[in-house]
């Protein structure tokens, strides 16, 4: 199949829309499992449905097209009432959403045109189930109505009163002295275009007098607009603000009530069947509408249609019905702007994630630049260099915050994912869980929440399966029968914390130190702390699990989450309290590509630490240090703080200074201090990584460079306090 | 006055009139009545519109009043080119002449 690119470019956006759906009709199923009379829900998957249908057939994806049809006819049961919304239709949706999840996956693989065996083999199983409930009675008779109106999702009510349209209508008479006053109409009407889309739109210029007394430096226009806008009211308002005086404005919403318009048929100076004939003809009313209409503001009136009128009105309803639009088109029609105006009311682009690296990788640059182009003024004369130079950091720095916080996204949708992870799982395992997500508006880097995602699923399934019990167990252990699963996301000191934490039986210290040795991994003479022991599930192999699930106990997992973990520059923790629960917690770093560095030097060399894990800074005399005994402790205001010579550490000779710095730095709750030279202040760096060949460098996590074009080491607090 | 109109008899009795320079507010005035002398002189006229570099919504409304006065004298009243801001602003009201 060749595409050209802008083909491409749709069915990219078909896709990635679908996907999108397919996640709200999740959500909204794992809703109705809690509530099955919860109507919004049902509205919901409704909508993603019918949506995903329609598209899918603009698209020629047929298959997808025909599935979710069968689907939207039983869905169309349940919304009408005629079907009872039961636990195992909640289940089959669930696997229907699963197929559809397949079936978009697997079209996008553009050489795909048709279904394999084994996915055609899921089609046909899950029609046979839905057509089971589609063969009831009730519901038969619900789906013919539906397939005969072709537009079962229309946000219109039947309501004879309401006007079937879900555009803006707005009527324009513009004042004689608009003209003269300086004001062009054309600006305004411009202006409007620019808020939405101009439907149809009719100029009236029925007040124009005659030739003689016709004035052109007078104003005699007017115009009816059928308007297409996600705008609020007000918003359209204010465009013709400056013209308010001199225009007689009338403003319609959307869908609304036939009396509007016979109101606005009345007020406004042309005939009302002149009036109604242009409604008619730009769209905002049908003709039975407009029939309706006419009859309405008639009654009012006290007066009956006149003859010549009527028959009018007849043969506007004649022409209609002899071109009768397609139904389809409609339809066709009618979902692209439902999704039109959803995605104006999202208020957001989507933009290619490349593109934003791109972005962020040049403002990683400028910032590097403009640090360099800082550090050289400084040492210039010209003071008014400096304070320019000041000025430009400063937009930088502003550049650079609002930049990384585009990437920034909450992980609330990633952690919505899980529920059906864990849903799921608790069914096969015959668990009772309530599952509780805290802190969801957390915000992280895009790429971190992406390559979290496998990691965290990890950690859930180990406690849905390990940690929490059976309803028998638990009840027995004298907790209640349901588990709590709780996934909680929060910053603390410059980095996100997730913890995944249950209330299950907690890690069994025991069996783990006993396996640990088994496996070579401790000695049996030698005391170990909690935490060493809790250590010992992350090695590579390590499973205590007496059976291997298909979940878990295969012993591989722990120690890929620890490396995935390590990699993203996060490191996790094990809490657990045998028979009271067990949590794991992942510190990570805001984001990847800049941080706020402070410098110090050690020796020669420059090195930064990333800011937010700076605590506080001091100062020691080196006799303090040197004559202290046992241990490398020092005092802080009567708090215990474990010190690092970062000079021995580095093994640095040379000359020490008489008083050292300290830099109290603290991640993941312990706090270190680093014995330095000399605090040199706040730095904003890229971290530029370090080659493959500095793989093995330890406490070191990348490099950047100096205005001086030397190259400073961005020390890895994390591992450093742990390795302390 | 800054329109320049240059007259051309055309066949049947018809006159193009080529206009260059404003059709605004500015210009109206003056052009309704020669427009409405030509329409009386002749039997249609044929406007060209491409040297107007400038238009505003009053040059429009007297486009539209000249269609009526043709339509109701009967007589062919057409624009055969029209510069790009004429088709703008044409095009937003959704009116040909």
């Amino acid at each position: 199949m060749s595409l050209n690119k802008s083909e491409k470019n749709f069915k990219k956006e078909y896709f990635t829309e679908s996907r999108e759906l397919l996640d709200a009709m999740e959500m909204s199923l794992l809703e109705l499992e809690k509530d099955n009379t919860d109507n919004d829900s049902i509205n919901s998957i409704f909508r993603s449905v019918h949506t995903i249908k329609g598209n899918s057939g603009m698209f020629g994806y047929d298959r997808i097209g025909e599935f979710t049809h069968i689907l939207e006819n039983v869905l169309v049961c349940i919304r009408s009432g005629k079907l009872q919304l039961t636990g195992e239709m909640i289940a089959l949706f669930l696997e229907c959403h699963d197929f559809m999840m397949n079936l978009v996956d697997f079209f996008e693989d553009d050489s795909n045109t048709e279904l394999d065996d084994y996915n055609q083999k899921i089609f046909s199983g899950l029609e046979v189930k839905l057509n089971v409930y589609l063969e009831q009675p009730a519901c038969e008779e619900a789906v013919s109505v539906n397939n005969s109106i072709g537009e079962p999702g229309s946000s219109c009510a039947d309501d004879e009163m309401t006007v079937c349209n879900d555009c803006w209508h707005i009527s324009l008479r513009f004042g004689e002295n608009v003209f003269r006053d300086g004001l062009d109409p054309y600006s305004f009407i411009r202006y409007l275009t620019e808020k939405g889309e101009i439907q149809h739109m009719r100029t009236v210029c029925d007040r124009m007098p005659d030739a003689a007394s016709m004035n052109p430096e007078f104003c005699y226009l007017g115009f009816e607009i059928d308007f297409r806008s996600s705008a609020a009211k007000k918003d359209i308002e204010d465009i013709f603000e400056f013209v308010k005086d001199d225009c007689e404005i009338r403003i319609l919403p959307p869908n609304t009530g036939i009396s509007d318009y016979v109101r606005l048929i009345e007020a406004l100076p042309e005939k009302p069947m002149r009036i109604g004939e242009m409604l008619r003809e730009i769209g905002s009313l049908t003709p039975a509408e407009l029939e309706r209409a006419l009859m309405l503001q008639n009654i009012q009136d006290g007066v009956s249609l006149e003859e010549s009128e009527k028959q009018f009105v007849g043969k506007i309803l004649v022409e209609e019905k002899m071109v009768p639009k397609p139904v389809l088109d409609a339809a066709l029609e009618k979902q692209q702007t439902v999704r039109r105006r959803e995605e104006t009311n999202r208020r957001t682009i989507r933009v290619e994630a490349e593109k934003l690296d791109k972005l962020i990788n040049l403002i990683g640059e400028l910032v590097i630049t403009g640090s360099n182009v800082k550090q050289i003024s400084e040492s210039d004369e010209k003071t008014g260099l400096v304070k320019a130079v000041n000025d430009m950091s400063k937009l930088i720095e502003e550049i650079r915050g609002s930049s990384m916080g585009i990437r920034m996204v909450q992980i609330g949708e990633t952690f919505n994912r899980f529920e059906r992870v864990v849903r799921d799982l608790s069914r096969e395992k015959g668990k009772k869980i309530n599952f509780i997500i805290m802190g969801g508006d957390t915000e992280l880097d895009k790429t971190l929440i992406d390559k979290l995602a496998d990691p965290l699923i990890h950690l859930i399934r180990n406690s849905v399966d390990h940690g929490i019990g059976t309803p028998d167990e638990r009840t027995r252990a004298g907790k209640p029968a349901a588990g709590t699963l709780t996934l909680n996301a929060f910053h603390e000191t410059g980095s996100v914390v997730i913890e995944v934490k249950d209330d299950g039986q907690g890690l069994d210290k025991e069996k783990i130190l006993n396996k640990a040795i088994e496996q070579g991994l401790a000695r049996p003479e030698q005391a170990y702390q909690d935490y060493e022991i809790h250590q010992f599930i992350f090695h590579p192999g390590f499973s205590t699990a007496a059976e291997v699930t298909n979940i878990s106990g295969r012993g591989v997992g722990m120690d890929v989450v620890k490396k995935n973990i390590e990699s993203l520059r996060g490191n996790i923790m094990i809490e657990s309290e045998p028979g009271e629960g067990t949590t794991m917690r992942i510190h990570l770093p805001l984001t990847l590509a800049i941080i706020d560095g402070f410098m110090v030097r050690i020796a020669g060399s420059h090195y930064v630490l990333p800011l937010d894990m700076v605590t506080e800074c001091t100062e020691v005399h080196r006799d303090d240090l040197d004559l202290r005994e046992g241990g490398n402790y020092i005092n802080l205001r009567g708090d215990v703080l474990p010190f690092m010579k970062m000079r021995d550490f580095f093994r640095e000779k040379g000359e020490e200074p008489l008083k050292h710095k300290v830099v109290v730095v603290e991640h993941a709750r312990k706090k270190v201090g680093l014995i330095v030279d000399e605090l040199v202040g706040e730095f904003q760096t890229v971290i530029k990584p370090l080659g493959k060949i500095f793989n093995r460098l330890q406490w070191i996590s990348g490099s950047t460079i100096l205005g001086t074009g030397e190259v400073a080491y961005i020390l890895d607090i994390p591992r450093l306090i742990q390795a302390e | 006055m800054k329109l320049r109109i240059l007259k051309k008899k055309g066949e049947n009795n018809t006159i193009l009139l080529t206009m260059i320079g404003e059709l605004t507010i500015y210009t109206v005035s003056k052009l309704k009545s020669i427009l409405l002398d030509e329409l009386n002189a002749f039997s249609g006229v044929v406007l060209n519109l491409s040297g107007i570099d400038d238009a505003d919504t009053a040059g429009f409304q007297l486009m539209l009043f000249m269609k009526r006065e043709a339509e109701s004298a009967g007589k062919p009243f057409v624009i055969n080119d029209a510069s790009a801001r004429v088709k703008s602003i044409f095009s937003l009201y959704n009116e040909t002449i």
